[in-house]
């Protein structure tokens, strides 16, 4: 990844509770886009929601040839289940729109067109933190290329069902959410930096790279799904905080709350986030700064 | 933009594959050779009365790992990958239907519940490469890419992108796709399956077949020792419709995976079309291809009337089908192809032709505006 990192136009994180029946968003969709968006799944009407409202932050259109790399952990599993339990259990087929817009990457051909979009239209997962694999996949190409990255993750009903899906507690607070990251190498006035992405040998390693990137503000930790249920740094090391922003429940794209949260809050520092899978030797790690440390 | 330009290329350094035609790299060239597999037939227990043709793997059992793990093992065996570098090898896993297959198995022994619900299961798309890593033993980064048809083809070039780049030694890039109720009647609410068996290509074609498939591929840095190579390709996003990709989008894409692979068109020693078999996509494509490289074209091959249409795992599934009939010394003819179409303006070949090196031009298209190509290169004996 590129020294002094790269530049980051714009970051935003929406999040929505989930209650007892799915909310359509059409409404709030065309008011921010200006116009009806016709025969989209609510799937990719949260994308949509995070993506043109994260350009709208910047106040400026991205470059045709951006590409746009989507994740998320589960997809469209809603719409997925009710057409398999349509098809097993009433014996009726897919309708043509629906089965389309099951597939993975059809909410990003949505985002694409609306945005004016032709370069690279991806869809990715990796377990959870799937926003850190996409970072992890674009590597230094985003030092030279516009890219928008996002992470999408929409609740299915009953509540329950997707809790049991994301392994929570019943009675756990669930959220859906669209945060999404607009990296841009050619931009003067960023937000912040992606600082660096890199597998480090050890926690200890990644704090003091990650305190030596900063020059200023201050140093914010956060741990991954994994480390935290591992009980890894019960202790906050000296001279670092936790940053752990309130959501309004729980869902697959925690890592992506926190880096946006962070790129989005002002607040001059350095965010270090820390994530090791068992299957894992080493520690996967973000450092991402904000403008007021980086310019 | 293309997704790998300027990258060095990536040497194959093996692979395994499992389809319709049978195990096996041989199998594959044996099968191909003679006009392909011959669909299977389906009939629904929700669709009484009803037949649908499906290339579908013989003897295979039917749990999802139980065919992916032998086959990535068989790939990384292949290529002498072992100890450090087996822990470290990356994983890039291309599918269209994820894990449907399997969430249909649990659901159809859940019918008698009413309170049951589909896909009640813990994990998502990127718990598939987790669960394929683990039961493997490999250590590395692990993505899972859902882009549709276009799938394990992007899975691939993402690969060798962080190769290049030195944030990787290897990478298995792995193809999956096993049959499902889902994909057949979706495929079949949008009037795209044949009625019969696919004829891509063919003045009579009518639709595609859907198949299975489960096909691995490791590549690494270059090597003169290897045989073949990656030579780069590019991926681009059509938005005009969700479904159908314009001539236009499909020959800006050629030309992007032609310059990342820093290859002109008249290098380029023969081309296997993505090829579904569906009056519109094939129409595009060679329209896209004519556009791009001219009016007279070097030999054209869909191996979907022999392999089927394996859906996000074609990109790995018909890039090591191509390599094991070029290592057989031909290149394979296009399986149901019986009478040229003018409107196409291509004719494919209809019969094996002898050829054992060159540069080939390999094209996957996919729902939402997926276009990608590559171009792979094997070296003169």
């Amino acid at each position: 990844m590129a020294t002094d990192g790269i530049p980051v136009r714009a970051a935003l994180a929406r999040e929505w509770p989930v209650s007892d029946a799915p909310e359509n968003r059409r409404g709030e969709l065309e008011a921010l886009t200006g116009r009806r968006q016709r025969r989209i799944s609510r799937f990719t009407q949260i994308a949509l929601l995070g993506a043109v409202a994260c350009v709208d932050e910047a106040r400026a259109r991205p470059a045709p040839e951006t590409g746009l790399y989507m994740v998320s952990s589960h997809g469209d599993v809603g719409d997925s289940a009710t057409m398999l339990e349509t098809l097993y259990r009433g014996h009726q087929p897919p309708m043509p729109f629906d089965f389309i817009n099951v597939s993975s990457n059809m909410a990003g051909f949505y985002v694409a067109r609306e945005l004016g979009l032709d370069g690279p239209n991806m869809m990715l997962a990796r377990g959870t933190d799937s926003l850190v694999a996409a970072l992890e996949l674009l590597g230094d190409d985003a030092a030279h290329a516009p890219f928008l990255v996002g992470a999408v993750e929409a609740a299915s009903w009953p509540p329950e069902v997707h809790r049991r899906r994301l392994q929570v507690a019943a009675g756990t607070p669930l959220a859906e959410a669209s945060c999404w990251l607009w990296l841009d190498p050619g931009c003067a006035r960023p937000v912040g930096h992606l600082r660096w992405l890199r597998r480090v040998g050890s926690p200890e390693a990644a704090l003091q790279a990650a305190a030596a990137t900063g020059d200023g503000g201050r140093l914010l930790l956060t741990l991954g799904e994994q480390l935290a249920a591992a009980g890894a740094m019960a202790a906050i090391p000296d001279g670092w905080a936790r940053f752990a922003p309130e959501g309004p429940g729980y869902h697959e794209a925690g890592c992506a709350r926190v880096l946006c949260r962070f790129l989005a809050s002002g607040e001059p520092g350095t965010l270090l986030f820390l994530e090791r899978h068992p299957l894992d030797r080493d520690y996967l790690a973000v450092c991402v700064t904000n403008r007021s440390s980086s310019a | 933009m293309a997704v790998a330009a300027d990258n060095p290329p990536a040497a194959v350094l093996g692979a395994a594959t499992w389809t319709a035609c049978g195990y096996g790299a041989a199998a594959q060239a044996r099968s191909l050779r003679q006009g392909g597999a011959a669909p299977s037939t389906l009939s629904p227990e929700m669709a009484p009365g009803a037949a649908y043709a499906y290339h579908l793997l013989a003897d295979a059992p039917a749990g999802l790992l139980e065919v992916l793990a032998p086959v990535v093992a068989a790939a990384l065996d292949d290529a002498g990958l072992r100890g450090e570098a087996r822990q470290a090898c990356g994983v890039f896993v291309g599918s269209s239907s994820s894990t449907v297959a399997e969430a249909e198995q649990v659901f159809r022994g859940q019918l008698d519940d009413p309170a049951a619900v589909p896909l009640d299961a813990p994990g998502g798309h990127g718990r598939l490469p987790e669960r394929l890593a683990e039961a493997v033993g490999l250590g590395g980064p692990r993505f899972y890419f859902g882009t549709a048809c276009s799938s394990s083809a992007n899975a691939l070039l993402h690969a060798q992108r962080m190769i290049a780049r030195g944030a990787l030694d290897h990478a298995v890039v792995v193809g999956v796709e096993r049959s499902n109720w889902l994909s057949l009647f979706g495929f079949d609410s949008l009037m795209l399956l044949s009625g019969g068996r696919g004829r891509p290509l063919d003045r009579d074609r009518d639709g595609l077949v859907l198949g299975e498939g489960v096909s691995a591929m490791v590549i690494g840095p270059d090597t003169p020792d290897a045989p073949w190579r990656l030579l780069g390709g590019a991926s681009r996003v059509d938005t005009e419709t969700p479904t159908n990709s314009s001539p236009e989008s499909i020959a800006a894409t050629i030309r992007a995976a032609m310059a990342a692979a820093a290859v002109d068109g008249d290098e380029i020693t023969a081309i296997k079309a993505h090829g579904t078999g569906t009056p519109g996509n094939d129409l595009a494509e060679c329209t896209g291809l004519r556009q791009c490289l001219g009016e007279t074209l070097p030999p054209v091959t869909s191996l979907k009337g022999g392999l089927g249409h394996t859906m996000g795992a074609c990109g790995i599934v018909e890039i090591a089908a191509t390599m094991a009939c070029v290592d057989a010394g031909f290149w394979p003819p296009s399986a149901g192809f019986r009478t040229p179409d003018p409107e196409l303006g291509v004719t494919p070949v209809a019969a094996p032709v002898d050829l054992r090196h060159g540069r080939f031009l390999m094209n996957f298209f996919g729902f939402g505006g997926n276009n990608t190509a590559c171009v792979i290169e094997r070296h003169g004996d």
